[in-house]
């Protein structure tokens, strides 16, 4: 027998069964190629966002953006301060006007309530009655129809007033959010004034609010105890308003001048840049483009030389010159119209054409010379028949003739304007001339601040707890306050608008930076801490849910549950996997949210953390929904751990005496750990990726989240860093700065995702190579 | 065949032990009792004893002996046809037993070595810890007890914290016996534990054994017909989910009564 | 058995108690996450039934269209389509209309979102099946366990656990901005544009009456030429700066959110000539265009003709039906290589073997003894695989959903032929972005929700039929495979 192999297809080298064999692995290959891909991509799109940026900011120091930005810090701090002694005050203004302010909160629960019940019917006759209104003629069909449904929505409305009264339970409102809302308050209104409210809310609801005569009447009174209680809290209004105001003032405006200063030059350096350009750019169209070829080879070696030579003086000539050929030109083609000319112009022009050597003094010699007839020009050109950018040009360059020199030389003064390099030395001096005035400023907080800090009244003399605290802490934020604005004054000081921007300082920008702000009137920003902390309490939020309750549902499946039950309930949880993200999405925003915000305003939840919660789409709300989605992932990750424990393990702890509980939490659990904290790894990899729900729910608030509430930071809302990347892409120019901005914070995003998934295949591949 | 039965014969134990396990009329099904893999097995264990149970496979020496500490009850179609098993005293298939303390008195080893991925010492202190003691000091003591008991205390006293995954297959099985034996169980049963070992390693464990039987009783299944005249002190024969005979070691293999059982151990079937 | 009472074995009540109580716990919590389920079932239910049942079959069928809410004299609700609105103020023009509103795209039905998303699967599936079956085998029969094998798995399983959004941006970044295409269009040298006449400049155009935002564009912005353009059912800005270079393409969609899009400079500026009112832009993919719009289509034609003969250009696919679906197809690739992985590895070596041992070689060995029973199970379980990630709203956010009432394909067909070419270079609504912009617009308002609602029920239907498909399927094969 003959064992060798033989010799049969072959093509560059390989035979049949290698090509087969390179095909799928081509195609095997293809998931690490897209995996590369994947990582290039984000690289070849993102990296250039540093540059960009840097370049950004270097304009943003060189013009004074940077100083100005830097003393609204100072004032912002200083006004933040203030902010607690203003909360003081309006505590003391509302001190003795408790009742009032609880009624006038009745009376728009009330108002809530009633526009709820009557809903749809208010909001028709209020169109009806505007639409009303409006009709000219009072006796036209229209109006007499509108007539009819405005009475017949009067007496449905005045139908139901008993039905609402009913209604109008106290213990109703408290799911009504609405602040300083008691209880006491709503069972103050006694029936008759519930009904006084009810006419008031259709009266409201008929025509303007404040027309309504009960709201009149609740609205004087107040004003009226307010002007009382002026009189008391006067003093403490006074100190008020000198820090707010007076002590203010002087920093409010050198803010100001430094903002209105820095924009200018911005945007003058921004202008100049643009039209010189523009001006750079026209040559170059010109010496470029294919299309001009003809005209080029007469005078485009003119204008190369003198481009080169930078005359600009005989450019604006020349470029005069450009703009009256191409006129011309686009004027010729049109034959009827250039045609008409009379013969000699014709022949001037077909002169120049032909003749261009670029001698300019010629050139206006044929302007002149044409006179009258070269007026006629435009005019034998009736309108339509040329595209009429080209003919309101030539209108243009006829009429200059007497003028030609003088436009001529302005224009050319213009350009050497804006070829210039922009004066930033000049104008940045003002600046520095302001950082004295900064300090000075500052001086007078401090020595002003310290006399009213005098007048300051006792703590123990207010009647409010909250006046008494607020200025306890006003005491200690001065203080503070005025430390800060001194070392802006000396980061001010240090101010050199020419300083070199360092690469160090554009990365901390992006890594550190806790401002995103694009289509900014000052300075686009993007720094990615905020979104960072969103994705990550976000994430956290959902897995101290999703853990708990998938590993004990995982151990229940997995060891409690009957045959039947597990048959039951493995699918239906690996089902909860299937719901797409966007429907869990537009549950959130739709159900959930409006849901756990009246939740929070349960007497009886007040204690949690953050209720209530002030926003109806927050992190908290983003957090519930993706435990929900994060929990099949965990169970079933957890479930397979549980599942590859050796049964050998839990026949021992039995026969060791152990219970099941013992066997589950002392064998099982601990053996299984490192399958269960992978599964929640994976877990944390799939919720900081999620998309769709916290671009609906999460709130998107671009803004570190505050965490002097403590826990109770995750009722604020956050923008993520998957949903700035849906929404941002959408708005931001290719190859934008902020579009390559987001393309790093999907980089980002990325790479957490790759270590998590790392890590966690790691710490699986261990695990289920040990058992 | 049931005439077989060789009951204990008094005469025949010089010690007159008394019996720490009474099986009476014991059958048992797998399915819900369509068919017993046991038959009215009639059984008493001497207390003190080695008890070895042999039979070719699927003869039912294994299920019986899971019946000892019940862990046939995962088993969702197990019943119990007939009869009863009764330890010290007890009829543990009652339904006020609690099967847990049933089996803290009677321990088991495992075919396969089975320590948890724990550290030696908390290998032997876990059935301890379960049972609710906690003291360092009472556990430091049972565990270096149980693991001379075990013969294993001079090879691991020095790395008591490390993983019992370190250790060798003999170690990790004499590992399980002495978790076994810290808790101080009456019972021993041991599913062949030797199968899965080397002859060294074998030989360290049927060693282990011998010095067992003082405080112990021990009921070991084998697959080895070999094994059970080196370790033990009674034989039963099982053979299709009878008993066919039960005896002294040294008079079972020497002179069985029955001639299966001499079919079985000069290996004639098996 | 009076001594069993007292035997040591006896239970004691308490232990057992608290454990029971822990157990019981385990088991709320399991039974709690059934029960969200069920709620949010129930809900979708109870709200999107009555949607479909008043409907019908026509909520299926028809296209989304823009809906008009108001009260008449009556006080009776209507909510009519635009087109219905226009008949009805013609009918009745004395009619009074109270508390108008109206919304884009929540009236007519689901059609065009229906089938979009099944292109975007079909293509999705085209790709991912081929590659990600050929690389199964390959993991799975052919390759040692090498190097190269235990890259391709650790590529795979990071893939899977990769965001969606980010295969959103690569999708944009390489499908649509990178890929080579062999193509006409001149997407960087627009020397040419810079032609254009100014009366596409928006002052021209404000002062014939169409609206533009000033404020939109700022002074420095001046020098930019944006030409503006209805296409789609929503006015496009075309942006271009001074050299004629297409900056960007703004559409002004219909919930704030714009899209950039690479420029296709010819198709643009036609889109453009289809300056007209509400529903326009079907009229113009119906070739219905005034003699005055033909007339500027041929004038501008030399203009726009920059390039004659084909080449290989790095401009990518554009949004579109094709770059989506493709993106889609990477994201279910690891998915699909790792059920089909599993698929085949559930075929006994034995099978192999025995036919290598018959003289078989590889490829026979793989064809004719372990392809023909891993194949069912591998194509159901892929599919299925697949059919669940079409859920899926981030990576076709970018890449080719956009809102619209049409069908891909209307305006294919030019003089008789079709283009199928440029099918699959159009943009097209899909199931997941449909409810995205009826979700991001008010979702409280009454108009909206039947829309949101009805749509929320079918999508979720059509996914919970495909995952208990894949289940039972699942199972069936688990069984069959137990050889």
């Amino acid at each position: 027998m003959n064992f060798n192999k033989k010799n049969g297809f072959r093509l560059l080298g390989l035979g049949k069964q290698e090509f087969i064999k390179y095909f799928f692995g081509g195609n095997a290959s293809l998931a690490v190629f897209m995996l590369i891909l994947i990582c290039v991509f984000l690289i070849k799109e993102g990296w250039l966002f540093f540059p960009g940026h840097h370049k950004q900011l270097q304009t943003y120091r060189k013009v004074g953006l940077e100083y100005s930005t830097w003393v609204e810090e100072a004032y912002r701090a200083y006004k933040l301060g203030t902010g607690s002694l203003n909360r003081a005050y309006q505590a003391e203004l509302a001190y003795p006007n408790r009742d009032n302010q609880a009624k006038i909160s009745a009376y728009e629960a009330t108002r809530m309530l009633v526009e709820r019940e009557l809903g749809d019917s208010l909001l028709v006759l209020r169109d009806a009655i505007n639409q009303r209104k409006n009709e000219s003629d009072p006796e036209s069909d229209h109006a007499r129809k509108l007539d009819a449904v405005i009475a017949k929505l009067k007496a449905q409305i005045e139908g139901e007033r008993p039905e609402l009264r009913r209604k109008m339970n106290p213990r109703k409102f408290l799911g009504i959010p609405f602040p300083g809302l008691s209880q006491a308050a709503l069972k103050s209104l006694d029936l008759g004034e519930r009904e006084k409210i009810i006419n008031a809310v259709v009266e409201l609801n008929f025509w303007e609010p404040g027309e309504s005569s009960y709201y009149k009447e609740i609205k004087q009174k107040y004003d009226e105890v307010l002007k009382a209680a002026s009189v008391v809290t006067g003093p403490l209004f006074n100190i008020v308003n000198s820090f707010e105001v007076e002590i203010a003032k002087p920093l409010e405006a050198i803010w100001q001048e430094a903002s209105v200063h820095s924009s200018s030059i911005r945007d003058r350096a921004n202008s100049n840049e643009m039209v010189s350009r523009e001006i750079e750019d026209q040559i170059s169209v010109a010496l470029a483009s294919n299309e001009l070829s003809v005209r080029q080879t007469k005078y485009g070696a003119v204008l190369s030389v003198i481009v080169g030579a930078e005359f600009l003086d005989e450019y604006a000539r020349i470029f005069y010159l450009f703009r009256f050929t191409e006129a011309l030109f686009a004027l010729k083609p049109d034959g009827a119209a250039y045609d008409e000319l009379p013969a000699a112009i014709r022949e001037k022009v077909e002169g120049i054409l032909n003749g261009i050597t670029g001698n300019y003094a010629e050139f206006v010699e044929v302007l002149r010379t044409g006179g009258d007839e070269l007026d006629a020009f435009p005019k034998a050109v009736p309108e339509g028949s040329m595209d009429p950018d080209m003919r309101r040009m030539l209108f243009d360059l006829t009429r200059i003739e007497n003028g030609t020199d003088k436009m001529i030389q302005e224009l050319a003064n213009q350009a050497v304007n804006f070829l210039n390099p922009f004066p930033f030395d000049k104008e940045a001096r003002k600046l520095y001339n302001l950082t004295d005035q900064f300090n000075s400023a500052v001086n007078e907080i401090k020595k002003k601040g310290r006399i009213a800090m005098e007048q300051l009244p006792d703590p123990g003399s207010l009647n409010t707890q909250v006046a008494r605290d607020e200025i306890t802490k006003f005491r200690i934020i001065f203080e503070e306050d005025v430390k800060t604005i001194e070392e802006m004054g000396k980061k001010l000081a240090g101010w050199k608008f020419d300083k070199p921007w360092k690469w160090s300082e554009t990365l901390g920008a992006f890594f550190l930076g806790t401002n995103w702000t694009t289509n900014s009137q000052i300075q686009d920003r993007y720094g990615i801490v905020p979104m960072l902390t969103g994705s990550l309490i976000i994430t956290l939020i959902a897995l101290t849910l999703a853990v708990p309750i998938a590993v004990s549902a995982a151990v229940y499946v997995n060891q409690f549950a009957s045959f039947e039950e597990q048959r039951l309930l493995k699918p239906t949880i690996e089902f909860i996997g299937a719901i797409p993200s966007i429907v869990l999405g537009v549950l959130g925003i739709v159900v959930v949210g409006g849901l756990i915000q009246s939740a929070s305003n349960w007497e009886l939840l007040s204690w949690l953390p953050g209720f209530p919660i002030e926003a109806r789409l927050n992190m908290l709300t983003a957090g519930l929904i993706l435990a929900f989605m994060a929990i099949p992932i965990i169970f079933t990750l957890a479930e397979d751990a549980l599942n590859h424990v050796p049964s050998a393990y839990r026949d021992c702890a039995f026969s060791l005496g152990a219970t099941r509980f013992q066997t589950v939490f002392r064998v099982i659990l601990p053996a299984s750990l490192s399958g269960v904290i992978a599964a929640t790894l994976l877990g944390f990899g799939r919720v900081i990726g999620e998309t769709m729900v916290v671009l609906l729910v999460a709130g998107n608030r671009i803004a570190i989240p505050d965490f002097s509430k403590g826990f109770g930071v995750i009722t604020e809302p956050s923008h993520t860093m998957t949903g700035i990347i849906a929404q941002g892409l959408g708005e931001a120019p290719i190859d934008s700065v902020a579009y390559r901005a987001l393309f790093m914070v999907g980089l980002v995003l990325l790479l957490i995702t790759l270590l998590i998934n790392f890590v966690s295949q790691k710490i699986l591949k261990k695990y289920y190579s040990h058992g | 065949m049931t005439t077989a039965l060789d009951p204990i014969n008094p005469s025949d134990d010089r010690y007159r032990s008394e019996s720490i396990v009474e099986v009476s009329n014991f059958s048992f099904s797998y399915d819900l009792g369509k068919t017993n893999v046991l038959k009215e097995i009639n059984l008493k264990i001497p207390k003190n004893r080695v008890t070895a149970f042999i039979g070719p496979s699927g003869c039912g020496k294994t299920t019986l002996m899971r019946c000892f500490n019940r862990m046939n009850d995962r088993i969702p179609t197990a019943r119990i046809t007939k009869g009863s098993i009764r330890i010290m005293g007890a009829d543990i298939n009652a339904p006020q037993i609690d099967p847990v303390l049933l089996r803290k008195e009677v321990g088991m080893v495992f075919q396969e070595s089975t320590s948890f991925p724990k550290s030696i010492y908390d290998n032997v202190a876990f059935g301890l810890r379960i049972g609710g003691k906690r003291k360092k000091a009472i556990l430091d003591q049972v565990v270096e007890e149980s693991l001379k008991g075990a013969a294993l205390w001079d090879e691991v006293k020095d790395r008591l914290k490390e993983s019992a995954l370190e250790l060798s297959g003999g170690q990790q099985q004499r590992l399980c016996i002495a978790r076994t034996i810290a808790v101080k169980p009456s019972l021993i049963l041991l599913d062949e534990p030797c199968s899965a070992l080397d002859p060294i390693a074998t030989r360290a464990i049927e060693e282990l054994i011998t010095g067992l039987r003082e405080q112990y009783t021990i009921v070991i299944v084998t697959h080895n017909v070999q094994q059970a005249p080196r370790v033990s002190d009674y034989t039963a024969f099982f053979h299709v989910g009878e008993l066919i005979e039960f005896g002294m070691t040294s008079k079972l293999f020497t002179n069985p009564a029955v001639k299966q059982t001499e079919d079985f151990i000069t290996g004639r079937f098996g | 058995m009076d001594s069993d009472t007292n035997s040591i074995f006896d239970r004691k009540k308490n232990r057992l108690g608290i454990e029971k109580a822990m157990i019981f716990g385990f088991r709320i919590s399991t039974y709690f996450i059934v029960f969200v389920f069920a709620l949010i079932i129930g809900r979708i239910v109870v709200r999107g039934a009555p949607v479909l049942a008043g409907e019908g079959i026509s909520f299926l069928t028809e296209h989304p269209k823009t809906l008009i809410g108001f009260y008449d004299e009556y006080q009776k609700y209507h909510r009519l389509t635009s087109l219905e609105y226009q008949d009805y103020e013609k009918a009745n023009p004395e009619a009074v209309t109270l508390a108008k509103q109206s919304a884009n795209f929540v009236g007519g039905g689901i059609g065009s979102p229906l089938v979009g998303t099944i292109i975007l699967i079909l293509i999705c599936i085209t790709f991912s099946m081929t590659v990600g079956i050929s690389a199964a085998v390959f993991l799975n029969e052919y390759s040692k366990q090498g190097f190269f094998c235990q890259l391709t798995r650790l590529a795979v399983t990071s893939l899977v656990g990769i965001p969606s959004i980010v295969f959103g941006l690569f999708g944009l970044a390489f499908f649509c901005y990178f890929f080579p295409v062999i193509s006409r269009n001149t997407p960087v040298d627009l020397s040419k544009a810079w032609e254009i006449p100014s009366c596409w400049y928006p002052s021209q155009i404000a002062d014939e009456g169409y609206r533009i935002d000033v404020a939109d564009h700022p002074p420095e912005r001046a020098h930019q030429k944006i030409v503006v353009s209805k296409g789609e059912g929503a006015l496009v800005f075309s942006v271009f700066n001074s050299r004629g270079d297409f900056v960007k393409r703004v559409k002004q969609a219909e919930i704030g959110a714009t899209k950039p899009t690479w420029v296709d400079i010819e198709r643009d500026l036609a889109t453009i000539i289809a300056l007209r009112d509400a529903d326009g832009a079907e009229d113009f993919y119906q070739n219905k265009r005034t003699v005055e719009e033909e007339n500027l289509i041929s004038k501008l034609r030399p203009l726009l003709k920059l390039r004659k003969q084909l080449w290989l250009s790095f401009e990518g696919w554009k949004p579109s039906l094709i770059a989506a679906g493709f993106t889609l197809a990477c994201m279910v690739l690891p998915i699909v290589i790792t059920t089909c992985e599993d698929t085949l590895r559930a075929v006994p070596q034995g099978f192999r073997d025995a036919s290598f041992a018959l003289g078989a070689t590889h490829w026979q060995a793989i064809s004719k003894s372990v392809l023909p029973y891993a194949l069912p199970g591998m194509l159901i379980s892929s599919v299925l695989g697949i059919l669940r990630v079409a859920g899926e709203t981030a990576p076709i956010m970018f890449t080719g959903a956009f809102a619209s009432g049409a069908l891909p394909w209307v305006g294919l067909k030019e003089e008789g032929v079709w283009k199928i070419g440029e099918f699959f270079q159009r943009e097209c609504e899909a199931m997941p972005y449909h409810i995205y912009i009826l979700s991001a617009k008010t979702p409280q308002s009454e108009l909206v929700r039947p829309m949101l609602d009805g749509a929320v029920l079918v999508f979720m239907l059509v996914i919970m039929a495909v995952a208990t498909a894949s289940v039972m399927l699942r199972m069936k094969i688990r069984k069959r495979m137990e050889w």
